[in-house]
């Protein structure tokens, strides 16, 4: 069984009468690329900040690297390398003395040349002396890595890291998490309110909503479930639905949210259905599959 | 016949040496004043060191040491390390005031021990009255013709004594000491500047110095006597 | 870590633009008095001695680099506590505002530690602008004034110190003008906990100041009993020290409300910092 870094039971925190975490709980296990993954608003960066004792718990347990997060919290942050939401930095500072302060109060000895070594890692070198004023917020990005991988730690946590780059650095972010992952053994957490970029890069998560969680596990098992949710766009849809209904008992159908007939079914089925609604004088203008929790994200996103 | 001519002749000497006397005491103010002028004018410059003391309400200020320049007729300088405190009037006045025979009516107007001389006490009154002066008085002591005492009442700065001693200088009429006693009935401290540390502790409530009357004491030390000082040398 | 942080805010104060409009406000602010005073300082002198100039005159270099100082301190130091709180309400409300404190309290430093150190650095920004201020009057009052007794007008009257009896006061002085400058410094950084912006720390510094000082002035029998334990009643603790015999009862007593203040509002920040959650 690998080693337990984070270990969340049933946290939760309230702002005033508002449950942003309500009763959470989930592990990240050693070498993980972890998930968060939840819309906007689910609870996911109030956890992560709970993870880094920006803000405390209204109750529940938070353990990392199996210490008690309240009372070994300096050893802990010293093992843990983040950004969270956009990296700021003193914009009156050139990057490298950015550096220089968050590497003094690191917990660990991070020299110059380590310093130049993560400026030259995130694709900085030659900026090291400009005020990070001057910087672009991809620039700003890649200089919050650098900030985080300093002094090496065994944990890091990425709190929405794609958010305002272009695509191009999407990719870049991508890659280097890959790259901490498979070259240096990283454990790492990275939170996003988009599905296909935690497909890409994760193999566990748990996805959030409302500030609980509302499904955990492995990317792969989550999913790869064998049902899909596919709509059939057509042009008599309660002549649809009832003969599908009568002739497929297995099968329930029913309206999606914009007016297209919806089924959960097999990949198989698919042609299947198309050919009855067909034969029976039912146009089909587009087929649309999506797997069952996909969509199930994507209705929380539209909600 | 010839007793009666000896007691006659006898009589006319007694009277002789009798009326004799009111003959030599005789000298009027103004005489006694220009004696006194005579002595003071033997000294046409000098440079004295001076320690200074104030004893003034509403000020507080330590002995002073300073350095005085004279010269006649009025001339007048002092130099200082520190802060001096020297009265406005009186220091260099006495002269000036004693030569201006035309200025003022010169009257006796009585006679006062002071130490161990007997002094003349002689009022000086403007003969115009539109001037600073109201009244002087000086004390002489006729015996050496040097001024004792003086009291200068002006409209400008109120009355204001002056005690002269003699000791070193007495020849020339120079003092080895005086001492200024001037009216502060005006000083007050001007409220927009001042402010109030922590009331308490240091304030002598009720204790505060309620004289109406200051005095400057200046001791003189070591004379240079017509040393030749330049006109130039006062004009800063 | 805890010198490593404070080393940190030092360099970050240093950086800083602002930092330096205290030094060139008080630069600029000295010249100004200073080449007035040269120009025109007979006349203020004058308005000071002016009742005890028709009978005494006052002889020796009355208008010195030693008067200028105190002048200067007399006049100003009222208006460091804004250029001081110009930078320490910064402190943090700066770094909350700017995001950057994310960064910090995710560090392995505690709270606690990284309040201490940006107090500590405020204070010896303090020290720095206060020194500076001494340079300034003194130093250059004197290079322009030359030097000699000192002349002090308080409500009882004219007080003349000797040359060499007034830079020990002048020195002491100004100690106990830090701890008053540094219980403003306290107050900012204590107000810059509870807010995410910059301007309002440094605002609400100045209202209580102006505040504090209105009470402290107004001859309201119902402000009595809180007059002395106001810190603005001991910001001109400093011109105890020109006072002869010195009351030294009172300066203890500043020295200690001064202290209080600051330690009260030390743990008042350090508390709301402990507790305050990160959201910016």
């Amino acid at each position: 069984m690998p080693e337990k870094i984070i270990e969340i039971k049933h946290l939760s925190k309230l702002f005033g009468k508002i449950r942003a975490v309500d009763d959470t709980s989930f592990d990240v296990y050693k070498s993980d690329v972890f998930g968060f993954l939840g819309p906007n608003g689910a609870g996911k960066s109030t956890t992560i900040r709970a993870m880094l004792s920006l803000i405390t718990p209204t109750s529940g347990e938070i353990k990392l690297f199996g210490k008690e997060l309240r009372t070994n919290r300096s050893f802990i942050l010293s093992q843990i390398g983040c950004i969270v939401e956009k990296p700021d930095f003193y914009t009156y500072l050139s990057a490298e003395k950015n550096l220089e302060i968050f590497a003094r109060i690191s917990g660990s000895t991070v020299t110059r040349s380590r310093i130049h070594e993560m400026i030259e890692f995130v694709g900085l070198k030659g900026r090291e002396k400009d005020k990070v004023g001057s910087f672009s917020h991809g620039m700003k990005h890649r200089l919050g890595i650098a900030q985080a991988l300093l002094h090496d730690p065994e944990l890091i946590i990425l709190d929405e890291p794609t958010t305002g780059l272009d695509p191009k650095g999407i990719i870049d972010i991508r890659n280097l998490i890959l790259q901490l992952k498979n070259e240096r053994n990283k454990t790492i957490v990275l939170s996003s309110h988009i599905l296909s970029e935690i497909e890409l890069i994760a193999n566990r998560m748990v996805i959030l909503n409302k500030g609980k969680s509302v499904a955990q596990g492995s990317v792969a098992e989550l999913l790869n479930q064998q049902l899909l949710v596919v709509t059939f766009q057509v042009d008599q849809l309660g002549k649809a639905i009832q003969l599908i209904n009568q002739k497929f008992p297995g099968i329930t159908a029913g309206l999606s949210g914009n007016d297209m007939l919806e089924l959960s079914i097999t990949h198989e089925i698919i042609p299947k259905i198309n050919r009855f609604l067909l034969e029976n004088a039912i146009n089909v203008f587009g087929i649309e599959a999506k797997r069952k929790l996909e969509d199930y994200f994507l209705k929380l996103i539209g909600n | 016949m010839r007793s009666l001519t000896t007691v006659m002749r006898l009589s006319v000497l007694i009277l002789l040496i009798v009326s004799g006397i009111p003959i030599k005491a005789q000298k009027t103010p103004g005489q006694q004043l220009h004696g006194v002028y005579l002595r003071l004018m033997k000294v046409k410059d000098y440079t004295v060191d001076a320690e200074i003391r104030a004893d003034i309400p509403l000020i507080r200020i330590l002995p002073v040491n300073a350095t005085i320049y004279f010269k006649q007729p009025d001339k007048f300088k002092v130099e200082s390390k520190s802060i001096a405190i020297m009265p406005r009037q009186g220091f260099s006045d006495l002269a000036r005031i004693i030569k201006d025979t035309t200025s003022y009516t010169a009257v006796y107007t009585g006679k006062e021990t002071i130490g161990k001389s007997q002094a003349l006490i002689i009022s000086l009154i403007p003969i115009v009255d539109t001037g600073d002066l109201i009244l002087a008085k000086f004390w002489i002591d006729e015996t050496q013709a040097l001024v004792l005492k003086s009291q200068l009442t002006t409209r400008s700065i109120g009355t204001m004594m002056i005690e002269y001693f003699y000791t070193s200088q007495v020849a020339v009429g120079l003092p080895d000491k005086m001492i200024f006693t001037v009216d502060v009935k005006k000083f007050k401290v001007p409220k927009a500047m001042a402010t109030e540390i922590q009331n308490g502790d240091n304030t002598p409530k009720g204790k505060v110095k309620e004289s109406k009357k200051g005095t400057v004491a200046i001791i003189f030390k070591n004379y240079r006597i017509n040393q030749g000082l330049k006109d130039s040398f006062f004009k800063n | 870590m805890f010198w490593k942080s404070t080393y940190n805010e030092f360099i970050k104060i240093a950086a800083k633009p602002r930092s330096y409009i205290g030094l060139g406000a008080i630069t600029l602010l000295v010249a100004i008095i200073l080449f007035a005073m040269r120009m025109d300082g007979q006349s203020y002198l004058s308005f000071i001695t002016g009742s005890f100039e028709q009978t005494i005159s006052f002889h020796g270099n009355v208008l010195n680099g030693n008067l200028m100082a105190f002048i200067v301190l007399q006049l100003l130091i009222i208006h460091i506590p804004l250029l001081i709180a110009l930078v320490t309400g910064d402190l943090v409300s700066g770094e909350a505002a700017s995001g950057s404190i994310r960064m910090l309290c995710t560090k392995p430093v505690s709270r606690t530690q990284l309040l201490l150190s940006k107090f500590v650095a405020g204070s010896v920004y303090t020290l720095i602008i206060l020194v500076w201020f001494g340079v300034m009057a003194l130093g250059f009052g004197k290079l322009l004034f030359g030097t000699g007794d000192l002349m002090v007008l308080n409500s009882q009257g004219l007080f003349i110190l000797k040359d060499g009896d007034v830079m020990w006061r002048f020195f002491s002085g100004l100690s106990v003008s830090y701890l008053a400058l540094v219980t403003i410094a306290t107050l900012s950084i204590t107000l810059s906990c509870f807010t995410d912006n910059s301007i309002g720390p440094i605002v609400t510094t100045m209202a209580i100041i102006i505040l504090f000082t209105i009470i402290g002035t107004l001859d309201v029998s119902v402000f009595e009993p809180i007059k002395p334990f106001l810190f603005t009643t001991h910001m001109a603790a400093w011109r105890s020290f020109f006072e002869d015999p010195l009351p030294l009862l009172s300066i203890y007593r500043s020295i200690v409300v001064l202290v209080v203040h600051i330690l009260a509002l030390l743990a008042i920040a350090l508390y709301k910092f402990n507790k305050k959650d990160i959201l910016s």
